[in-house]
């Protein structure tokens, strides 16, 4: 069992809410560009994307770039609200 | 008091982040946004959060590469999980991390659900108690 102090997760949770600030603010404007795509975006700037995760992922290695730490990827769709659970 | 939040999609959906360490899988402490999902039977880990927080490669997501498998059916369609041993980390407002032992299926990397959020099933919700309200929009969890 970890201890709770132990508990420093990446990313934080200053940052994890910066990223959905991120994306909240920037979703008019990519859902237009972008509808039903995964995006990898870096310095605030949109640098791959594609409608297959994998294809996405293999993009950004060609590009020398992990996609857990070099890059913020979300998936741009207008169905959210069409996600029954 | 563990406080989720509702993103800016219509209808909403309540989310809280939610650290996460898999031993055996060599993952340290991550920090997952998962869908609370009182439906959902297990907690699980869909593709794209499995690529972008715990850093699994798409090779890591084929199920023909697993030892072994269970096939669940849900939002994503029928999908194939591994099972593997978890800790949680839930972070209360006053700044301690509560933890919690259990497991945590992560979902193959299909054509059909690779947009599909991770889910707090029940195996973890049934350690706390459970309070939404729609209009402040706000989700609270406290643990039992």
């Amino acid at each position: 069992m970890t201890s709770p102090e132990l508990v420093m997760p990446q990313p934080g949770l200053d940052e994890a809410q910066e990223l959905r600030r991120f994306w909240e603010s920037q979703h008019d404007r990519l859902i237009g560009e972008y509808p039903e795509q995964f995006v990898a975006v870096r310095v605030g700037e949109v640098i791959a994307s594609n409608s297959d995760l994998a294809m996405l992922v293999y993009a950004l290695r060609d590009m020398g770039l992990d996609p857990r730490t070099d890059v913020w990827i979300e998936f741009i769709t207008a169905k959210a609200g069409s996600l029954l659970l | 008091m563990i406080s989720g939040y509702f993103p800016g999609e219509a209808p909403p959906h309540p989310y809280v982040d939610v650290a996460v360490r898999i031993g055996e899988l060599s993952i340290e402490w991550v920090l997952v946004p998962f869908v609370v999902d009182t439906g959902a039977a297990k907690t699980s880990i869909h593709a794209l959060d499995a690529i972008r927080r715990l850093g699994m490669s798409p090779a890591d997501l084929d199920p023909s590469k697993w030892a072994s498998s269970i096939q669940g059916t849900g939002v994503g369609g029928a999908v194939r999980y591994r099972t593997a041993a978890a800790e949680y980390g839930f972070h209360h407002d006053d700044g301690r991390w509560e933890l919690v032992d259990g497991e945590v299926q992560i979902g193959e990397l299909a054509s059909h659900n690779q947009g599909i959020p991770s889910l707090l099933g029940w195996d973890l919700l049934q350690h706390f108690r459970l309070v939404t309200h729609g209009r402040d929009r706000t989700i609270v969890l406290e643990r039992l």
